[in-house]
């Protein structure tokens, strides 16, 4: 087509240059949409990677509590054997002041102060 | 609904809305061709059927219409206002501000007798001197007889100057700037937002006319030059907006201006009338005085059919145009945006806009 020259353009020229129009539209709107789906793919790739570091450290983070609770757990067993053990314990201690407060010797043990203190603490006697 | 029987056939006609006056203006002598109606005329089914048919759509009785049925279609039929006697800007502003003010635009007409209210609703609504019709008279017949004979002026002898200048159809004409205002606003004021000064926009429209793209800028936010190489429109334009600045583009093609001096340099169906050593001078000049970062924007048609009538045309494609664009311009340009528009009634796109950014360093701050 003559650039300078007067010209009536037929249908087919016009249908060309419509269809260079609306091509050069769509060149331009597909780089743009690239561009914009760069971004959005560099910005997804960022929070994953974010989301992907907050999944490991929560999952650090679950592990430790779970030994911490696994420790925890063990060192209640312990306190309740120990607790069971200071009972059994207490309760010799008192079979033994029983004893040893009826014998023939139960008057001597009763003169002794700390004899008394051990009954008031186990046995529960006043005096 | 009086039908006024037509002097001449010419498909189209002008509709006055008489609302409350229907008798008066029914009784006084109109020119024929004009369909006249009343309060009982407006349901919105019957007036879509009776807005068909219009090329000018008179509110004589501004009060009574009921705005709400007008559709989008509606608002590309050229508009003549009447404005209502007994009423100050104050009070016109509040019933008619959105419903109506603000949507007229270089294509509409306003009747005001009152220069003063003329004066104070023009500077606020950015109307131009030549969207005015005076009126003699507060008479609905009168004021309707005035605008009819006006109308009939206009549609019967070519040597009347329609409102703005407007070249062909006034119908075909506005509905074209609505399209053509969708895309182009938005460049507007997204040079606007871009430039992050809060000195005015300093804007250059080449090939502006009669300056129908104007209003489309704050004026206390923008400094508009337009250049225009037909005198008659360049005398038109400074009457039409005489605080803004047009100057006459001469033979050699060279713009008056210094390097760098604007923001955006725009142009609006110019280049296919010239041809390409032509465009390139005006592109050369368009870039020249563009500053860096601002904005070049072109709405032109890429598509021509076959039309006799039309003046010598320079057909060029868009690949065409964009060639010559890089050629103009050493490439120192980046493409911002573009889009193709498909004018009314037409199958084929053949509008598209093409935003484009200078590059370069400022040589000045």
């Amino acid at each position: 087509m003559p650039r300078d020259d007067f010209y009536t353009p037929t249908d087919i020229d016009a249908l060309r240059m419509e269809n260079e129009l609306l091509a050069f539209e769509a060149r331009y709107l597909r780089g743009q949409f690239r561009g914009q789906l760069s971004a959005r793919v560099a910005e997804y790739e960022r929070s994953a990677t974010e989301l992907k570091n907050r999944l490991e450290e929560s999952e650090r983070r679950l592990e430790e509590s779970e030994r911490r609770l696994e420790e925890s757990e063990r060192s209640a067993a312990q306190l309740r054997e120990r607790l069971a053990e200071a009972e059994r314990a207490e309760q010799d201690i008192a079979l033994l002041l029983q004893r040893l407060a009826n014998s023939p010797f139960g008057w001597f043990f009763a003169s002794r102060q700390n004899f008394r203190i051990l009954e008031q603490r186990y046995l529960g006697n006043d005096g | 609904m009086v039908d006024l029987p037509a002097r001449t056939d010419v498909g189209r006609r002008p509709v006055i809305y008489a609302g409350r006056f229907v008798d008066q203006v029914a009784g006084a002598d109109l020119p024929g061709g004009c369909i006249v109606l009343g309060e009982q005329d407006v349901p919105p089914q019957k007036l879509a059927g009776v807005l068909k048919r219009a090329n000018t759509l008179v509110f004589l009785d501004l009060p009574s219409f009921p705005f709400e049925a007008m559709t989008d279609d509606h608002w590309d039929i050229p508009i003549i206002v009447v404005l209502p006697p007994g009423f100050d800007g104050e009070s016109l502003t509040a019933d008619f501000d959105r419903v109506l003010f603000e949507r007229l635009g270089f294509f509409d007409r306003v009747v005001a007798p009152d220069p003063a209210l003329w004066d104070e609703l023009r500077r606020k609504y950015r109307w131009t001197q030549s969207q005015r019709v005076p009126a003699m008279s507060d008479h609905p017949g009168e004021v309707a007889k005035t605008v009819c004979t006006l109308l009939a002026r206009e549609s019967t002898s070519p040597t009347v100057p329609k409102a703005a200048h407007i070249d062909g159809d006034p119908c075909f004409s506005k509905a074209l700037h609505h399209v053509q205002a969708a895309v182009l606003e938005p460049r507007f004021v997204a040079a606007r937002e871009k430039s992050d000064t809060k000195a005015p926009l300093d804007v250059l429209e080449v090939g502006a006319g009669a300056g129908r793209w104007v209003s489309s800028f704050d004026p206390t936010k923008t400094r508009f030059v337009g250049i225009e190489a037909r005198e008659d429109l360049v005398e038109t334009a400074r009457a039409n907006f005489p605080d803004q600045r047009f100057d006459r583009l001469g033979s050699g093609l060279l713009f008056p201006y210094e390097d760098e001096s604007f923001d955006l340099v725009f142009s609006v169906t110019v280049m296919h009338h010239h041809p390409a050593p032509v465009k390139r001078t005006l592109l050369s000049e368009m870039w020249r005085v563009a500053r860096p970062g601002g904005r070049l924007l072109f709405l032109e048609n890429f598509v021509f059919m076959d039309q006799p009538e039309e003046p010598a045309i320079y057909p060029m494609s868009v690949t065409e145009f964009v060639d010559l664009i890089l050629d103009a311009t050493a490439g120192q340009v980046v493409l911002e945006h573009t889009e193709s528009l498909r004018y009314p009634g037409e199958d084929l796109h053949t509008g598209g806009l093409i935003s484009l950014s200078r590059l370069g360093i400022p040589r000045t701050q």
